[in-house]
């Protein structure tokens, strides 16, 4: 902006301050560009700029007669954005924090936390993948048991669950190693 | 805040301006009120200021809103009759002065001296101003109307009497700006 144009828009806020209704609109067409590009940079966020921009030009008019000639119009006017942008970045802070808090506040007091859940299921993902090493008899018999159908008190199953899961041990020691 | 046109802005922006200003304006409400009151004090019948002191706020909220510069004018109208508000009223206490076989009242010459000074001050502080006529106009609108409030205190003629002295005092000033400034 040159100096023609900010002497144009003191001239303007300085008319408009007084009563002069005719310099409404070359305020509104200097200023509302101008606020909005500012808040544009600051914030980095196109939504939130038009926001806080909009914001800062109505309460900009609203105090518009209040306005003083000695003062800078330009630097007045930034200054009125340069608090809403302030306010709208602390408004999205306030409001991630309150997501995050009604997250956390979601989960039950017995259930598994977030972590719990993606280690068993990553747990999961990797004894599937050692059973499917497994011949589909021990694979079968493995499922069965876990899906808690298997027949009670059959001394030929429960023969056949020891040795399939012996094998699966030796799998998954094979896969991912032991302890001991 | 929603999303708005450029044009609904503009609207919205305008709105927001009036307001504003109105809130502002207001702030005339401060002299003409206490001046109202002032003129119960002082007992004058409560029609005539409930009748003249709204017409007086109207007129000084509605001029204060539309520029500074009626405001001003307002402050001075209100501020250069206040002793055309009190002098008749207390003057109105000595009763008719009787001098020789003549007899005075002597809130008549009260309220025409209170009007020249009244219209003096307005007019010394309209010819400083850059619209010189509007202001004066409505400065000598809001002077007469509060003036009025004291002055009828002898009726008509003090009504008559304030205006009288309104031109009489402005005269002056005016003829002497204008030969200044030829």
């Amino acid at each position: 902006m040159d100096t023609r144009q900010r002497a144009q828009i003191q001239a303007d806020l300085t008319a408009l301050a007084a009563g002069d209704r005719s310099a409404y609109r070359p305020v509104f067409a200097a200023l509302w560009p101008l606020l909005r590009r500012f808040c544009e940079q600051t914030l980095r966020d196109l939504d939130l700029a038009q926001d806080a921009a909009q914001s800062a030009l109505m309460k900009l008019f609203l105090h518009a007669t209040e306005f003083e000639p000695d003062r800078d119009a330009v630097t007045w006017a930034l200054a009125f954005a340069a608090y809403e942008c302030r306010t709208v970045r602390n408004r999205a802070i306030g409001r991630r924090e309150e997501v995050d808090a009604a997250l956390l506040a979601a989960v039950p007091g017995g259930a598994p936390t977030p972590e719990e859940v993606t280690i068993e299921a990553d747990l999961w993902a990797a004894a599937t993948e050692v059973l499917g090493t497994l011949r589909p008899q021990d694979a079968e018999t493995v499922r069965t048991a876990l899906s808690g159908a298997r027949p009670t008190a059959s001394p030929v199953f429960r023969k056949r669950l020891q040795r399939a899961l012996e094998r699966l041990r030796v799998a998954w020691r094979h896969t991912h190693g032991s302890h001991d | 805040m929603a999303r708005m046109t450029e044009a609904r802005l503009e609207r919205r922006g305008r709105l927001r301006y009036e307001l504003g200003r109105a809130a502002w304006a207001s702030h005339v409400l401060l002299l003409v009120v206490p001046v109202l009151l002032a003129a119960l004090f002082l007992q004058r019948p409560a029609a005539l200021v409930l009748g003249i002191g709204a017409v007086l706020t109207v007129l000084a909220f509605g001029l204060a809103m539309l520029h500074d510069r009626y405001a001003r004018a307002v402050t001075a109208g209100i501020l250069s009759a206040v002793p055309a508000l009190a002098i008749p009223v207390l003057f109105r206490s000595l009763g008719i002065v009787r001098l020789g076989s003549a007899v005075l009242d002597p809130c008549i010459p009260a309220t025409f001296v209170a009007g020249v000074l009244a219209g003096a001050f307005v007019s010394t502080r309209a010819v400083e101003e850059k619209h010189r006529v509007s202001y004066w106009l409505a400065a000598i609108l809001t002077a007469g109307l509060t003036g009025v409030l004291g002055c009828s205190v002898v009726g008509d003629v003090g009504v008559l009497g304030l205006m009288a002295g309104l031109a009489t005092g402005t005269v002056p000033v005016l003829v002497r700006s204008g030969l200044r400034r030829d």
